[in-house]
Formats: C-alpha cells, sequence, structure tokens
C-alpha cells in the first residue's frame, strides 16, 4: 500500500518536473507581454503620452466598428477557404507518400517542404505575376478559355481566393509531413488484415488511417485554426501599401486589423482591445471545431 | 532507436562545432573588417561602437569607413531593418534600450516630431549653425514646435516628369523635354494632355491617379494641419481639396495600376503609361527594370513647381549610449561636403543648397534618359518648395484619402461618396 | 531490457508488406504536379538571381537562369559577409530544435502517460496560450529584454524559443496516439524508471514524429525574422534573416540582389531537408528491424 502510494507520489513529482520548463520559459518571457496587452486594452495609449484608464470604452468603439466586422467576415471566410482545402490535400498527399515503395520518396518529402522556407519576397512577386490583373499569367489562361480577367487583388471573393491559394500552398506540405510522421506509426497488421477482409484502398485508409492517427488530426485542425484565423502575413503581402487590407478593407484580417491600430496608427489600447476580442474568437471557434473532429471514431 | 540518438548526436556536435567557429569567425570577420583588429562592441574599452539603425542601404558605407578612419576610437555599427519594423522599432526602443544613431524617413518624420523630447536637441551640438545649409522646408522636417532640433536632413528626393518620348510621338505630342514642360504649367493643363494622349493612343497616359495627389498636396504651405501645427485642416484647406478634385480628374487617364506591383513594373516596358512623376531615386529603377528602353524614356519639369518624394532626417535618441559622438557624425555625414561627395559616388541628391551651384552636380546628365541634365531640373525643382508643418497623423490621413483615390479609380464609389467617406474615416480615427 | 523489445510492436514490418501498395502513374502525376507547384517559386528566387533585375519585369516572363549568378553572389558579399550570420543561425537554429524535441517530448509524455493532480487543467493552460495572439506583445517584450540586459545578444532568440505550446501539444497527441499503455506497463513490471521509460519506450516508439518537430522547429527558428531583426544590432550577432536585410536599398527594391541573398539564406534548408528526410525514412526502417 505505501509502496503504491510512493510511486504514485513519485510520478506526480516527475509529472510536475518534466511540464515544467514550458511554464519556467512562458512565465520568463510569455507572460509579461500577455498581461501587459491585457492591462492596455482598457486604456487610451499612444506613443505621444501616458496610458490613461478608460475601462471598456475601446471594447464598446470595437462593436460599433464596421472594420472590426469586415475584418471578421474576411477573416472567416479565408479560414474556410484556407485551412479545409489544405488539411484535406495534406491527408490525401500523406497518404500518398506513407507508400514507402515510391520512387525518390525523400524527394518527394522534401520538395513538398519548400513553399514554408520561400521568401517572402519570392513570394510576392511569383504570385503577383501569376495574379496580375493586366499581365498575370493566370488572366492570360483565363482569356485563352474565354473568360474575362479578373482583378484578383481588388475584389473581395477573388483576394480572398488569392490569399487562400498562396497559404495552401505554404502550409499543405508542412501539414503533411506531420500526418505523415502520425501515419508510419499505424501497425501494418491492421492493414493486413484489411486487405485479408478484401477492404478497398480507400476503405481502409478511411477505417483504418484515419481514426488511428485521431490524434494527430485534432492536433492539426486546432492548430490551423488557431494560426488561419491569424493570417495577416499573406493579406500584407497583397497590399503593399500598409496594414489596411485593400482600398475597400477587401482582404482585412482581423490580426491585420490590430497590426494597423497598433503599428500603423499607433492606437495601442484600441490595438489590444482587437487582440482579446481576436483571442475569444480564436478559443470559442478552436472548442468548437474541436467538438466537431472529436466525433471521429476512436482508433 | 540508433538513428535517433545518432541524430541528436550530431546535431549536438554540430550545435557545438558551430558554436566554437561562429566565435572563431567572428573574431576573424571582425579583424577583418576593422584595420584596427579589435573585436568591436565586446572587449576594446576605448572603442565606442555607434549603433545606427536605418531602413535600407543608404549608400553610407564608404563615408562610415572614413569617418573610422580619421576617428580610430569610434565604430559604427549599421543594421538595416524593412521599412516599417524599423521605424516601430524605433519607436519601441525609445524608452529602454535605443541606437545611438537613427534614420527616419520624411514620411514618419511627423510622428517623430510629436515625441520631439525623447531625442537630443542637437543644437546643444552646435547644429543650429547648420540651418542655412539646408533647404528650409526639409530643415522644417527635423525641427519641433518649440525649435528643438531633433533631426538633421540627408538627402531629398526631388520630382520631375519622367516621360516616354517615344509613345509622345505616337500621339502627336512634342518630345523636347522643354516643350513638353511647357505643355503643363499647370496640373489642369497636365491632365488636359493626358486626355489628349488617351484619345489618340487608347492607352493610359498615368499609372495612377496617386501621382497626382502625392505632388499637389505638398505644394503649398498648408497641408493636413494648420502652419502653426494647432488644429486639422485636412477638410477645410483648398489646397486639399484641389490636390482631391485633380486627382479624380486624373482618374480617365490613369491605368489604376498600384505601385510596385508586377503590372507596374511592365508597364514601365510595355508603354501601359507614359508618364511616371520620378524622384532622383525612381530613375535607377526605371533603368533597372527598362534596360532595353534606353533613350526612350526623358525627363520634363513637374507641374506648378516640384515634389519631393522619400529622404530621411538622422537623429540621436536621448538615450544613446554616446550622443556627443553620434552627434558629432551626424553633423559630419551630413555636411554640405560630404553629401555632394555622396551624390557623385551614389546619386542621392543633396538636400544642401552649396551644392546646386556645383557645376558637377548641374551639369549631371543621364544617358539612359535621353541624356536629360537631371542635375539641373531637380536643382530647380527643389527650390519651389515651401515649409510645411506635418503632424502626429500625417499618415493616417494620408492612407485614408489614398484608398478613397483608389475606390474611385476601382468603380466602387463616385468621388463624391468617396471623399465623405474618407472625410468620416478620418474624423473617427484623428478628430 | 530484452522484455522491452520482444513486447515492442514493430510498425513498417517489411517492404513487401502492404506498405508497398502498388503506385499508379496518375499517384506519379499528382505528386510530380504538387512537387512543381512547390517549387517553382524557389527556382523562380534563383532565376531572377541569375539575371538582372530587369528580369522582373519581363512579359513573357524569364524561366531560364541567367549567367549571373556569381556575380550577384559576389555583390551581395561585397555588401554583407553571409558566413557568420549562416553560423549564427545554426547555432540558433540548432540548440532551439533540440531543446524544444527534448522538452516537448518529456512534456508530452507526462500529459499523455503520467498521472499527476491538475494535469488537465495544466494542459488546457498551455492550449489557451496558443490562442492568444502576440503580436503586439513586441512591445512590452523588448522592454522586458531591455531590463534582462538581453537586447543585442544570441541568447535573446534562443531562450524565448527553448520550448513551445506548439510542440508539447502535438508530442503529447503523437505519445496519447503511438505509445500503447500495454508497452509501458511492462517496462515499468521490468523495473524501469519513468525516465527510462521515456528513453527506451516512448522515444523509439515516436521517433519519425520527434524528428519532424525538430525539423520545424529548426526552420521556425531559420527564418524567424521579427524579433531577430528588433534585437540583434551587432553585425557579428545577425542571423541570416538580419543579414538578408541589410541588401535592402532604401526606396525601392533591387530584386537580383534581394533574391540572391534570400536564396542564400535558404539553401542551407535544402540541405537539412535532404539529411533529415532520409533519417525519417530511416527511423521506420530501425524500428522494423528490432522485432
Amino acid at each position: 500500500m505505501a509502496n503504491k502510494s510512493r510511486l504514485k507520489r513519485a510520478e506526480e513529482r516527475t509529472g510536475y518536473l518534466y511540464t515544467s520548463p514550458f511554464f519556467l520559459v512562458f512565465a520568463v518571457f510569455g507572460l509579461f507581454p500577455i498581461i501587459y496587452t491585457v492591462w492596455v486594452a482598457f486604456h487610451q495609449w499612444d506613443p505621444f503620452g501616458e496610458p490613461t484608464w478608460i475601462g471598456l470604452d475601446n471594447f464598446v468603439a470595437l462593436a460599433d466598428d464596421p472594420r472590426l466586422w469586415i475584418a471578421i467576415r474576411n477573416t472567416f471566410s479565408i479560414w474556410i477557404l484556407s485551412t479545409v482545402p489544405q488539411l484535406v490535400l495534406a491527408l490525401f498527399l500523406a497518404w500518398m507518400l506513407s507508400h514507402s515503395r515510391i520512387r525518390g520518396n525523400t524527394f518527394w518529402r522534401s520538395l513538398i517542404l519548400v513553399p514554408n522556407i520561400t521568401s517572402v519576397v519570392a513570394v510576392a512577386v511569383v504570385f503577383g505575376q501569376l495574379f496580375g490583373r493586366d499581365y498575370g499569367m493566370v488572366n492570360w489562361l483565363l482569356t485563352v478559355f474565354g473568360f474575362s480577367p479578373i482583378d484578383w487583388v481588388n475584389g473581395t471573393l477573388s483576394s480572398h481566393i488569392l490569399i487562400s491559394i498562396m497559404v495552401i500552398w505554404r502550409w499543405t506540405g508542412y501539414n503533411a509531413l506531420i500526418y505523415l510522421a502520425a501515419m508510419q506509426a499505424v501497425p501494418e497488421e491492421l492493414y493486413e488484415a484489411a486487405e485479408v477482409d478484401g477492404a478497398s484502398k480507400f476503405r481502409q485508409f478511411i477505417s483504418i488511417t484515419i481514426p488511428q492517427i485521431r490524434p494527430t488530426l485534432i492536433f492539426t485542425v486546432i492548430v490551423s485554426t488557431i494560426g488561419g484565423l491569424q493570417i495577416f502575413a499573406e493579406p500584407l503581402i497583397l497590399d503593399g501599401q500598409g496594414y489596411g487590407g485593400g482600398v475597400s478593407r477587401q482582404f482585412s484580417t482581423v490580426t491585420l486589423f490590430m497590426f494597423e491600430q497598433g503599428f500603423s496608427r499607433f492606437e495601442y489600447g484600441y490595438a489590444s482591445a482587437i487582440a482579446i476580442v481576436l483571442a475569444t474568437i480564436v478559443v470559442a471557434f478552436s472548442i468548437f471545431n474541436f467538438l466537431v473532429v472529436r466525433r471521429i471514431q476512436k482508433a | 532507436m540508433f538513428s535517433k540518438k545518432k541524430w541528436l548526436a550530431v546535431s549536438a556536435a554540430a550545435a557545438s562545432a558551430a558554436l566554437v567557429l561562429s566565435g572563431c569567425a567572428g573574431t576573424e570577420s571582425e579583424s577583418s573588417s576593422n584595420a584596427g583588429g579589435s573585436s568591436g562592441s565586446s572587449s576594446d574599452s576605448n572603442q565606442k561602437v555607434l549603433q545606427f539603425w536605418a531602413f535600407g542601404d543608404m549608400g553610407l558605407a564608404e563615408l562610415i569607413a572614413e569617418y573610422e578612419a580619421a576617428n580610430p576610437d569610434i565604430k559604427i555599427e549599421m543594421k538595416v531593418s524593412d521599412f516599417d519594423p524599423h521605424h516601430q522599432g524605433l519607436l519601441t526602443s525609445l524608452d529602454s534600450t535605443t541606437p545611438d544613431i537613427a534614420a527616419i524617413e520624411v514620411g514618419y518624420s511627423s510622428l517623430f516630431k510629436a515625441v520631439s523630447q525623447k531625442f537630443v536637441d542637437l543644437a546643444e551640438y552646435g547644429a543650429a549653425d547648420m540651418e542655412g545649409d539646408y533647404l528650409d522646408w526639409r530643415w522644417a522636417h527635423g525641427v519641433d514646435l518649440d525649435g528643438r532640433i531633433f533631426g538633421i536632413p540627408t538627402d531629398v528626393g526631388p520630382m520631375a516628369v519622367c516621360y516616354r518620348s517615344d509613345l509622345f510621338a505616337e500621339a502627336g505630342l512634342p518630345t523636347d523635354r522643354d516643350e513638353v514642360s511647357a505643355l503643363w504649367p499647370t496640373w489642369e493643363d497636365f491632365i488636359e494632355v493626358g486626355g489628349q494622349y488617351v484619345s489618340a493612343t487608347g492607352n493610359s497616359f498615368l499609372s495612377s491617379t496617386g501621382y497626382v495627389w502625392n505632388a499637389v498636396k505638398n505644394q503649398s504651405d498648408e497641408k493636413f494641419y494648420s502652419a502653426d501645427g494647432s488644429s486639422l485642416v485636412y477638410d477645410t484647406n483648398p489646397q486639399i481639396k484641389r490636390a482631391w478634385d485633380l486627382s479624380v480628374a486624373a482618374t480617365p487617364i490613369a491605368a489604376n495600376i498600384g505601385d510596385w506591383t508586377a503590372d507596374w513594373n511592365a508597364g514601365m516596358n510595355n508603354g501601359a503609361y507614359a508618364v511616371l512623376t520620378c524622384p532622383a531615386w525612381m530613375m535607377g529603377y526605371i533603368q533597372g527594370q527598362a534596360p532595353d528602353l534606353a533613350g526612350a524614356w526623358d525627363v520634363a519639369a513637374m507641374p506648378e513647381g516640384g515634389g519631393n518624394w522619400g529622404g530621411s532626417q538622422l537623429v540621436v535618441p536621448a538615450r544613446a549610449k554616446y550622443p556627443a559622438e553620434a552627434a558629432d557624425f551626424i553633423k559630419w555625414v551630413l555636411s554640405a561636403d560630404k553629401q555632394l561627395e555622396l551624390f557623385k559616388a551614389k546619386g542621392q541628391f543633396p538636400s544642401t543648397v552649396a551644392a546646386y551651384s556645383d557645376p558637377e552636380l548641374l551639369g549631371f546628365e543621364s544617358e539612359y534618359f535621353n541624356n536629360a541634365p537631371i542635375g539641373s531640373i531637380y536643382a530647380e525643382g527643389v527650390n519651389t518648395l515651401l515649409p510645411l508643418y506635418e503632424g502626429p497623423k500625417e499618415r493616417v490621413i494620408d492612407t485614408e484619402f489614398g484608398s478613397a483615390l483608389g475606390r474611385v479609380a476601382n468603380g466602387e464609389q463616385t468621388p463624391q461618396e468617396a471623399y465623405d467617406s474618407a472625410i468620416e474615416a478620418i474624423k473617427r480615427d484623428v478628430g | 531490457m530484452s522484455s522491452v523489445e520482444s513486447v515492442q510492436i514493430t510498425p513498417n514490418k517489411d517492404q513487401s508488406g502492404l506498405r508497398s501498395r502498388r503506385i499508379r502513374w496518375y499517384h506519379y502525376i499528382f505528386l510530380t504536379s504538387v512537387a512543381l507547384a512547390s517549387f517553382f517559386p524557389f527556382y523562380w528566387m534563383f532565376v531572377i538571381s541569375s539575371n538582372d533585375s530587369a528580369a522582373v519585369a519581363k512579359i513573357p516572363p524569364v524561366v531560364v537562369p541567367g549567367e549571373n549568378f556569381l556575380r550577384s553572389i559576389e555583390t551581395v558579399n561585397s555588401i554583407i559577409n553571409f558566413s557568420v550570420p549562416l553560423l549564427n543561425s545554426l547555432f540558433v537554429a540548432s540548440v532551439v530544435a533540440l531543446s524544444q524535441v527534448f522538452f516537448s517530448t518529456l512534456a508530452g509524455f507526462a500529459f499523455a502517460k503520467l498521472r499527476f493532480r491538475g494535469k488537465n487543467a495544466l494542459f488546457l493552460f498551455i492550449l489557451a496560450t496558443m490562442m492568444i495572439p502576440t503580436g503586439l506583445g513586441i512591445i512590452p517584450f523588448y522592454f522586458m529584454m531591455s531590463n534582462l540586459g538581453l537586447i543585442n545578444t544570441l541568447a535573446s532568440v534562443i531562450l524565448p524559443g527553448l520550448t513551445t505550446a506548439f510542440g508539447v501539444f502535438w508530442m503529447r497527441q503523437t505519445i496519447d496516439g503511438g505509445v500503447p499503455d500495454e508497452l509501458i506497463e511492462a517496462a515499468r513490471i521490468d523495473g524501469a524508471s519513468n525516465f527510462m521509460v521515456y528513453r527506451k519506450v516512448v522515444l523509439p516508439a515516436i521517433a519519425p514524429t520527434a524528428t519532424v518537430l525538430g525539423l520545424f522547429a529548426f526552420l521556425a527558428a531559420w527564418n524567424d525574422f521579427m524579433w531577430p531583426l528588433l534585437s540583434l544590432n551587432s553585425p557579428e550577432n545577425f542571423t541570416v534573416q538580419v543579414a538578408v536585410r541589410q541588401l535592402r536599398s532604401a526606396y525601392f527594391i533591387d530584386y537580383s540582389v534581394q533574391m540572391t541573398g534570400a536564396f542564400l539564406a535558404t539553401v542551407p534548408l535544402l540541405i537539412l531537408f535532404a539529411l533529415v528526410a532520409r533519417r525519417m525514412v530511416a527511423g521506420v526502417m530501425a524500428g522494423a528491424i528490432k522485432g
């Protein structure tokens, strides 16, 4: 009896010990900025004066601010257009690459990660050239097939699609590698048994692979939710002039709006309030997505 | 298991090797770049290392080396960041660890002017004597409402109109630059000529209406704020209204292509537009993007005087470690002699008035631009601008107007709607 | 530890099994399209670097490399010395990667397999920290680092990245799904301590995923630019991303120079990919051999 509880306590101590490094690093480097941001959200503060307490005024103003609602609309639109196809594509890609007999397997695995490391300037130039209104390759193709060219950047849906393409391009390979690593751990015997039972490849994928990598799926869904709702790099690239998200804010995202208020308008209080609103949205939507994905049959 | 361990071991070895090597390489590169042989910021106690933050390579590498050679106890380390992060970072740093010297671009100077007390008053180091050397409207960028001199000007970006003489010829317009300059003494004339060009060729004249806006808004003695800085006049200043109306009027002759986009770069080559308002530094860019069009581009004067696009101030934050040394360097590198030297080496147009009588500057021609005497063209234009107060919310106001013009160009709003929405947005953000 | 070995389930036992499902030609077409789309912009960086700036504007676009590559590199080298930043980045990224792998797998193991009070609350707290936007935090962060005296040190870019919520979350999920409880029980029965279980059971089982985490952590540290750009002031402390920024001219983009710099900053990563990708597959094989 005593032995067991001693073991239990040892296990507890180990648990705290093994998880403490994160909390240590967080306490030193992560906590202060968060507390500070929350504190500033209840103040009016710009570089020209001292912070002034204004309570909930920032939040009240935000509720009335059409720019926030446009940004929220854009953020969700871009999220759906970019995150869902990206994860599906990544799953499919990982499934393909998990056939270890594919020739040049390590070659493909390296290649799909290249978008993730391509420099922002190169991305801006290439996509700018592909999707230029007058001389872009995509519009050229459209006209070849009899369609009229699209002003990608200035349209609302078109700019969302363009941004989503850029995001999908950049992150699919990344997620594919995550899935691939998880798929490697699925026991071969399961597939063998299914094969014997006459299950098709697709069936095996649905009934074996997906449930077996369920924890990883949950992970990617949550992480992509968090990341997808905070997209700002691609919209920033698209609007060469600044953080506005286009002349009619057609692709302004909440994070971009936050940066605009913080680093372009220098209204730190207002920007911090946006940060809190964004955090709330991220938490809520992450919980929602988690509940959706959780329904995948446990392995 | 083996591969994982091996990988860990290999990486650990690589990391330690890198650590050792970087230590060695650091010292090595230190001593090879620094003739004195000391290791810079770490150990040498009689050497003062000044940190210099900039938003671009300002062409100062040789001048810095010259200064360091003449002052062996001083070493200047420059760090270039992206444009906006540079200024935001500088602002962030002002209350804790700051650089000794920083460059603030003209567009941001109004913001920093509002916190000018966080910078050293360079008058304490004798900068007041230098005032007469500079264009007064450029000098004004570095002086706040109390007369504190928080920055000294670097170069200017004087504007002229770069035009495609070959396309002008096709449209039946004159091609000689003096004749072309005579075509448009006023902006209204400019737009009319543009209309003629569009009717004759079917192509756009300008790349975007923003060019008209950017020029006209600066061609007076008041812009968005009153001259004494006490009130906002963006909605009452007739010059601003005129700038707006002219820009809107230019919509039919503009191609609605954003600056620095792929279409804009292509347009330099393929005639999507025939004119560009170009400051001195733009010439190098055009040359780089359209090398095959040498001689087809030429330079004429801008309507109603000049314009400015670019230039910066060098400042010394109040919390700098070596303010006296920093001030000394700034005064030296921005003096009339050095600015002229820099022009001859790198083409940065001086803000020091003495340079404008320098025969070499006046005689400076650009082969690419059909041997245009750009030295004298710019020197003329640069003298016409007036000192003009820019306030803390300068960029905010400008951005709103710019977006509004964009919406007009896209056909999303009528000019009146766009103007009203801009005013409304500015009122909400600024007052 | 022989009984541990004998109980070990070996994934991917042999090549002739189902892992070698028949690969059809259209699979290759799909993969090739993905590969082309992935690689093209990077290839384009090289094309611009080896031509001149005007290549960016040409219609139809230039797709063939020019002869200027060596000259571009010379130009870049005359502006900045790339070797020091490369070594700095290598050092920073390696330390961060190793540290993250170690701490994330350790914490992930604890959250997945150990029992301790408040475990779920602690884990949810870690998740929550991921959901707070940190962009504005750079302002108080700078102030704080300045007070700690860490501005302009490599430590300032290493320390904050030693362990991340992302890594902990991922490893917990991986260990949860990929390490059967029976294995751990068996090891415990054999008298293994928690750390032994971690080292001999958990780590080998999740080696491929841990490798990918290390790779991703390395990439993130290598590509990080916002904070390093603010904190690192002296050329001897620059990381590669800061060094590339030194090539900026004040008003416009010289594409050829920028792309050359970006290319030089990225090529080491490709080398890393080649090394690590082999490891990932090898990790799989090693697991197979032991059974």
